[in-house]
């Protein structure tokens, strides 16, 4: 039947499901091209792995620091530690690093799967030694470990755990008995790493191994997924260039930021035993410095930088005088020329007003005890975007290394400041660990304006045991420059 | 994924298949050279459409054109056709056939859905031009059809000749 159309109407309609696909040869072509450009390509990922793998391993080593200082083990900073790792391997579409991933599972997945592996019921297994430690990693691996790797354990280990048992020839009769019932209920779940065996076989178990393993087992769950989402990306795109080029061509990822920030600090009396009960105060004092961010993924910014934190803490109600039998306070190296202070506790001791009347009394001066400290900080954090507008918010979270710079004593009264010397126990370098919230303005999308209170409780800052745990708090406001 | 797409859109344009094939490997290579740019505003394969038809257009661009000075403004013709008649096949050919001008605004205008205002920025010509050429373009193509379905149209001597 003829119709009358509009042409243009002819040709929409006709070619409104165009799709023809070009030959092969054009893709072949394409590759060609585009291998002339790759070095730049493979520039930017080493800069990367480099980059993500300094971060990852000062956060671990932060995360040691904190943890031989203070008995308490830091789970937050080795779950940060472990998740920027796992978050990495996850985020880059790299090729080799699912496939050495794969092989390495495999190998696992061939040594472990033996034809006649028996089943172990978890009682039969744990010896009286390893019981703790056993419970201890079946439990983290029932939480870590994800559906993928149940794996039987294979004769092998089996006999190597029951070797270690008191009585064997008893006990193995009974685990063959029990083990005749094939009862997929009863698998035990163990880990694929292969770390896992060599570590069993001595008895002890240190915390050490325990994190280290978390982490090997993390990232072989973060190797898989990232086969799966590589497998899925082959299946889904003809050239897999186009995503790699995507995420490598990167936009602005680093930002650069100058802060200043008044800070206040509370402490307390780490000086001598006698001012236990004297108020302390701290002056507010500035800390500058500069931070560097890197974006590691749409809300996800890692960053470190350096500065500086002056702490002014006075112990109160003080009284001195100059004398020949000076008592030294116990924590103080003393000055020279301080050493003929004698310094006590003022509500210890009378402190008389105008002129000295007669012998006997002591003139004491009132005054307070001040402590300078000043530290170099270098801090590792994360910050983590709630909102990312023009206005955005923040969660920011961390540690810091202190390095102290600068540790003097010294006395202020009316007649004014005299130096005493410096604390020594003050630790060279401490640890803090830090949290925050971040309050951004974009004012270009180059520069920001950046508000972020922090607080940061400081770890191991005095080498003795002081009655006190030291915090600081400060405003910390700079402009950021993105590139 | 996209390829059969834009291999499509370059094939409208272009002048035959080879040439088509030539463009859609410079618009390829664009892409990936560009795709920092492209900041996730509208959809991806607008873009790379986008892409792809600037590709092809300054390749045509650089050549001479025959600069056609009348500016009638004809309107739409109407055609009868059978539809059976006009394969698609037969459609891109003689799209192809056009003169590179005229094949540039009529896909731009009619399959593409650009306005006159924006054809003439992208090729650099006047709004009037880009008018003029989309008349010539259709009626070359009219004929084409016409003929090929074998039905007159009873039209004046005048636009049959042209």
């Amino acid at each position: 039947m003829s119709e009358k159309k509009h042409i243009d109407r002819l040709f929409q309609e006709k070619f409104k499901d165009f799709e023809v696909s070009p030959g092969k040869n054009v893709w072949n072509n394409i590759e060609r091209e585009l291998k002339g450009k790759k070095p730049r390509r493979r520039v930017l990922i080493p800069i990367w792995y480099k980059i993500a793998g300094s971060a990852a391993m000062l956060a671990f080593l932060i995360w040691l620091g904190s943890s031989v200082f203070d008995n308490a083990p830091d789970n937050d900073k080795t779950n940060i530690a472990t998740e920027i790792e796992a978050n990495e391997v996850e985020n880059t579409p790299e090729i080799s690093n699912p496939e050495t991933g794969n092989e390495e599972a495999e190998a696992n997945f061939e040594e472990n799967n033996l034809p006649e592996s028996e089943l172990i019921s978890t009682e039969a297994v744990v010896s009286t030694e390893g019981k703790q430690n056993n419970d201890q990693q079946v439990s983290k691996n029932k939480a870590s470990v994800s559906k993928e790797s149940y794996i039987k354990v294979p004769e092998k280990q089996e006999d190597f755990l029951s070797g270690k048992m008191a009585s064997n020839k008893a006990e193995k009769p009974r685990q063959v008995e029990e083990n005749a019932g094939l009862n997929p209920e009863n698998n035990f779940e163990k880990p694929v790493s292969t770390e896992k065996k060599s570590e069993i076989s001595k008895a002890e178990v240190s915390p050490e191994n325990v994190p280290s393993e978390k982490s090997a087992q993390e990232k072989e769950e973060a190797n898989k997924k990232s086969l799966l989402a590589y497998a899925e990306q082959q299946k889904k795109e003809e050239s897999p260039d186009e995503e790699n080029l995507e995420n490598a061509l990167s936009q602005s990822k680093w930002q650069i930021q100058p802060f200043a920030a008044p800070v206040y600090y509370k402490g307390g009396n780490a000086i001598d035993p006698k001012f236990a009960s004297n108020p302390t105060e701290s002056d507010i004092t500035m800390a500058y410095g500069v931070n560097v961010a890197y974006q590691i993924s749409e809300k996800l910014k890692i960053r470190s930088g350096i500065g500086q934190v002056k702490i002014s803490n006075n112990i109160q109600d003080i009284a001195f005088v100059s004398t020949v039998e000076p008592t030294a306070l116990s924590n103080i190296d003393y000055n020279p020329q301080a050493e003929t202070l004698r310094i006590e506790n003022a509500s210890t001791v009378f402190i008389p007003n105008g002129e000295v009347a007669g012998r006997g009394v002591v003139p004491f001066s009132a005054g307070t005890l001040n402590h300078q400290m000043g530290f170099i900080e270098v801090p590792l954090e994360i910050e983590y975007a709630l909102i990312d507008k023009k206005f955005g918010l923040s969660i920011i979270g961390g540690g810091s290394t202190l390095f102290l710079s600068e540790n003097n004593i010294s006395i202020n009264s009316a007649q004014g400041t005299t130096n005493i010397g410096e604390a020594n126990n003050l630790n060279n370098t401490s640890f803090s660990t830090n949290i925050g919230l971040g309050l951004d303005y974009e004012i270009t999308k180059r520069f920001e304006l950046s508000l972020e209170p922090t607080f940061k409780y400081q770890l191991n800052t005095f080498s003795e045991n002081v009655d006190f745990n030291p915090y600081y708090f400060g405003v910390f406001t700079g402009v950021s420059f993105k590139f | 994924m996209f390829s059969g797409k834009l291999f499509s859109v370059s094939l409208k344009y272009s002048r035959n298949k080879t040439e088509a094939e030539d463009n859609l490997q410079d618009a390829f290579l664009t892409i990936f050279e560009k795709i920092g740019q492209y900041k996730h505003k509208g959809s991806f394969e607008g873009w790379m459409k986008r892409i792809t038809i600037n590709t092809v257009l300054q390749k045509y661009r650089k050549q001479q054109v025959f600069e056609i000075v009348n500016e009638e403004n004809l309107r739409e013709p109407e055609v009868e056709v059978e539809e059976e008649n006009v394969p698609l096949d037969f459609l891109l050919k003689i799209v192809q056939e056009l003169p590179d001008r005229y094949r540039m605004v009529f896909n731009l205008y009619a399959l593409d859905g650009f306005s006159h205002k924006e054809i003439a920025e992208m090729l650099g010509i006047s709004e009037g031009t880009s008018k003029s050429n989309l008349s010539r373009a259709r009626a070359i193509l009219k004929s084409k059809v016409e003929k090929k379905s074998q039905i007159k149209t009873g039209l004046s001597a005048r636009q049959v000749a042209e």
